[in-house]
Parts: C-alpha cells; structure tokens; sequence
C-alpha cells in the first residue's frame, strides 16, 4: 500500500518525512547487535511474504503484513519498513524516494500502534487470541488506509473521491489480513512463540527473596 | 531477484554510485515539487534521455512502469472531474473541469519522470553499491547495515519460499478463495519468519566468530572511488540538477516566458 510519486504536496512530503524519521531513528536505537541481523533477515522474510497473492473470487490481492510486522518487530516496523520500501522502489521501482517517508509512515505507525493496543491480548488462549490477532491484522490495514486517506485529502480537496474510493476499496485487503494474520499467530504461537514479542517472558526478575 | 539492469557498460554505470545516488534524489525532488508542467517535462526529456544512455532493456523499462500506468488510469477517470476552474466539457451529470484536467496532467508527467530518472541512475546499481553509497551521503551505519543486509538475504529467502510453494503443489495444493487456501498461504508465510529467524542466529554466530562487534564495516572494491574517472558523467548530471533548480525557480518568480 503505498502513494505514487509526484502526487502528494511539499508540506505532506516532509511532514511524513520528519516522522519516518523520527520512528526510524527510535526504532534502530531500540536493537542491538543480534536484534539486528535477526530484524535484517526478518524483513526479508516479510519483504518474500508481500509478494504472496491470495485469491479472492476471480481477483488477487497481494498482503501488506503490517499488522504483522509490528506483532514480531516492535518499534523496528519502522526501520524494516522504511527497508523493504526503499528495496521495493530500487527493484522494481514500486513507490520513489521522494515519497519514502509519506509510506514509511503509513505503513509502520499503525504497525507499531497495532503492536502496543493488542500485544498483550494475543497472548490470551482461544477466541480472545484469535480475535485479537485477527483485529491486529484487519485494524493495521485500516488505520493505514485511513492515513493514506488523509495525507491524499491534506493535499488538495481534489483527492477527496480517490482518497474514500482507497479506504473502501481496501476493504476486502483488510478482512483477508485479518484472517491470514490469525492463522498466522496461531501457527507461531504452536511452533515458535519467541518469534512474538509479545509472547517471549519476561527476563527473571531478581527479587530480595531468595 | 531480477535485476536486469545492472552489468551493462555505459558512461551512467561507470559514475560513481553517491553521485548517481544524489544526483536520483535531487533530480526526484525538484520534480516532486514542481508547480507547473515546465520542470516535469523537462526532467521527463531528462529520464527518458538517461535511459537511453544507460542503454536499458526497453521492454524491462516499459515492464516496470505497467504498474503506474493502472494507478494513473485511476486517477484519470476520477481527477478531471474534480476541482475548480473552468468546464471543459460535459458528459451527462459529469463535467470535465481545468483545474483537475490539470493536475492528472501534472502528476503523470511527474511520476513517469521520476521513475525514468530513478531507473537510470540507481536502478542500475547493485544493492551493495547502494548501501556503500547511501552510507557515503550519511545514512546511519545502523540502517545501511540493515539494508544491506536485508537486500542479500531476500534472494535466499525467497528460494526457501519456492521451496515451501513447491511442496505444496506436490501435495496438490492449488489456491482458491477459502479459508483452506489462507491457512494453507498463512502457514507457509509463517514458517517463512520462523526459518528466517533461524538463520539469523546462525548467521549472527558465524559473524560473531569472524569478529563481528556489532558494527558496520565497508571493505569491498566497489566502495565509492569520489570522482575519479566519471568527472564528465558527474559535471553532465550536476548541470541538469542546477538547470532544473533554476527552471523551477524562475517559473515560481513568474517569468512571462514560462507561465504557460
């Protein structure tokens, strides 16, 4: 999900630029040598699973993950996003560098905010785990919708039809995340829960009793 | 992946990769910021000139840009009925208005000429020499090594996906609309993170016994050599940026010439 070059106006530009930096920058300084060679390869897992299409009905659509990205990455969505995007526009020039921080923002702040709401209750055994992985999948893609909205509409009122045509038209994306992103934390939380932060225990803590 | 533009010998690929890195990123910003169609047009002669010399594959270029042609039809069919100015014509309940007819004008022109420009100059750098590069022009060491890094491990990855599709299909697996076949893509997706998180231990272990502290070093060949031997190619492309600067600023002072 992302805005092509040329569209957006100078004050939105640098705008997104200065908080994709700022998330960037609060992201890197929270990983440390292993955390990131592990979020390096991390990303180009995510980077692997965005190519998947999924069917629906005679259409396809192809996943975003951002909800998922922030479930396993944490406040480094930022810098994993802003990579995979700056890849994307050297590989196969989907989205430029002018436009790198607007879709750095609206891909990994509703990550990160997906991340810190739900965390804790995915964690939670059965339909309250399901249902809260599932709201982190859908939700993420809503609230990024809703940004790309907004930074269409506080370009010029021109955008406003294109702007609502991009949230309705996401619809269908954020439902089939949902359900993708469940069956996704399910599987983790059975085969490898460390990979979710918010399932790894908390280191020992060390108290008087001994 | 596929990179096919990278390997070819032209005057372009042998600039040095900060300077065609910058040069990308100047070049898409006056653009970007462009008022009036006068810059756009220019950097779009500008693009589709530095293709040429690069002497890209023609049917990769128009490959690539297929994707921004669907975003741009999109913006064609809502976009000149939107906004003031005067009507242009009317088809039933829609009217066709200047001031929308305008802008879509505007930001197709913008679009293709950036992602002409980008193409060219650093679409046609290896990733590596990208990362070097955009470290040159002060990107974190944190950041260039996640890049980097990342930018190597997708071709692996992306086989380990292969793999896993594959085994699919020879169990029969074909995709439908079901939740069957998003379990199926969601698992597959899942295991994909548990494996690249795997071989990021492993990899991080063997970086460690190679003394590996954590920082980011640059030791190869291709790191950036300054300007020696593409002083023409940097002097060319300097020029372009100073004239395309200087475009837009006499369009915004409003010089009678160019106020089309």
């Amino acid at each position: 999900m992302h805005i092509s070059e040329g569209v957006l106006s100078a004050p939105v530009l640098i705008a997104g630029a200065v908080v994709a930096a700022g998330g960037v920058a609060y992201g890197l300084k929270r990983m440390d040598g292993e955390g990131t060679v592990s979020a390096a390869l991390v990303t180009s897992a995510f980077f692997v699973a965005s190519l998947i299409h999924l069917n629906i009905g005679p259409a396809s659509v192809h996943l975003v993950l951002n909800g998922l990205v922030g479930l396993v990455l944490g406040w480094a969505a930022f810098p994993a996003i802003f990579t995979g995007l700056l890849l994307q526009a050297l590989l196969f020039q989907y989205g430029g560098l002018t436009t790198l921080g607007v879709n750095t923002v609206v891909m990994a702040a509703p990550a990160v905010a997906v991340s810190l709401m739900l965390s804790p209750l995915i964690t939670r055994k059965g339909r309250m785990g399901a249902v809260a992985s599932f709201g982190c999948g859908f939700l993420a893609v809503f609230f990024s919708s809703l940004l790309l909205a907004a930074a269409l509409v506080f370009t010029g009122e021109n955008f406003k039809v294109i702007a609502w045509a991009s949230v309705i038209g996401n619809a269908p994306v954020m439902v089939v995340e949902g359900f993708f992103t469940a069956f996704v934390v399910s599987f983790l939380r059975r085969v490898y829960p460390e990979l979710l932060l918010c399932l790894t225990p908390e280191p020992p803590q060390m108290e008087e009793r001994i | 992946m596929n990179e096919p533009f990278i390997d070819i010998d032209s005057p372009i690929h042998r600039t040095s990769p900060a300077v065609r890195v910058a040069v990308a990123f100047l070049l898409s910003l006056v653009t970007a910021l462009a008022k009036t169609p006068v810059v756009p047009l220019a950097a779009l002669v500008l693009g589709v000139f530095s293709v040429l010399v690069a002497r890209l594959p023609l049917g990769a270029v128009a490959k690539r840009l297929l994707p921004l042609c669907f975003f741009l039809i999109l913006l064609w069919v809502v976009l000149p009925f939107t906004g003031g100015g005067p009507v242009l014509h009317t088809f039933g309940p829609l009217t066709v208005k200047a001031d929308g007819l305008n802008l879509a004008l505007l930001i197709s022109l913008k679009a293709f000429s950036i992602l002409l420009v980008l193409m060219a100059l650093v679409s046609t750098l290896h990733t590596f020499a990208m990362g070097h590069a955009l470290y040159a022009l002060g990107m974190p060491e944190k950041l260039t090594f996640l890049i980097v890094m990342s930018a190597r491990y997708i071709s692996v990855i992306e086989r380990e996906y292969q793999k896993l599709r594959n085994a699919a299909r020879m169990r029969g697996f074909q995709p439908d609309t079901s939740l069957h076949s998003y379990r199926t893509f969601a698992h597959l997706a899942a295991m994909l993170l548990v494996r690249s998180h795997l071989r990021a231990g492993r990899v991080y272990n063997a970086m460690v016994l190679r003394g590996f502290d954590g920082r980011f070093r640059l030791l190869t060949d291709s790191r950036p050599e300054g300007l020696r031997g593409c002083l023409p190619q940097t002097a060319v492309m300097a020029f372009s940026v100073v004239v395309l600067v200087a475009l837009e600023v006499a369009v915004r002072m409003g010089w009678g010439l160019f106020n089309c």
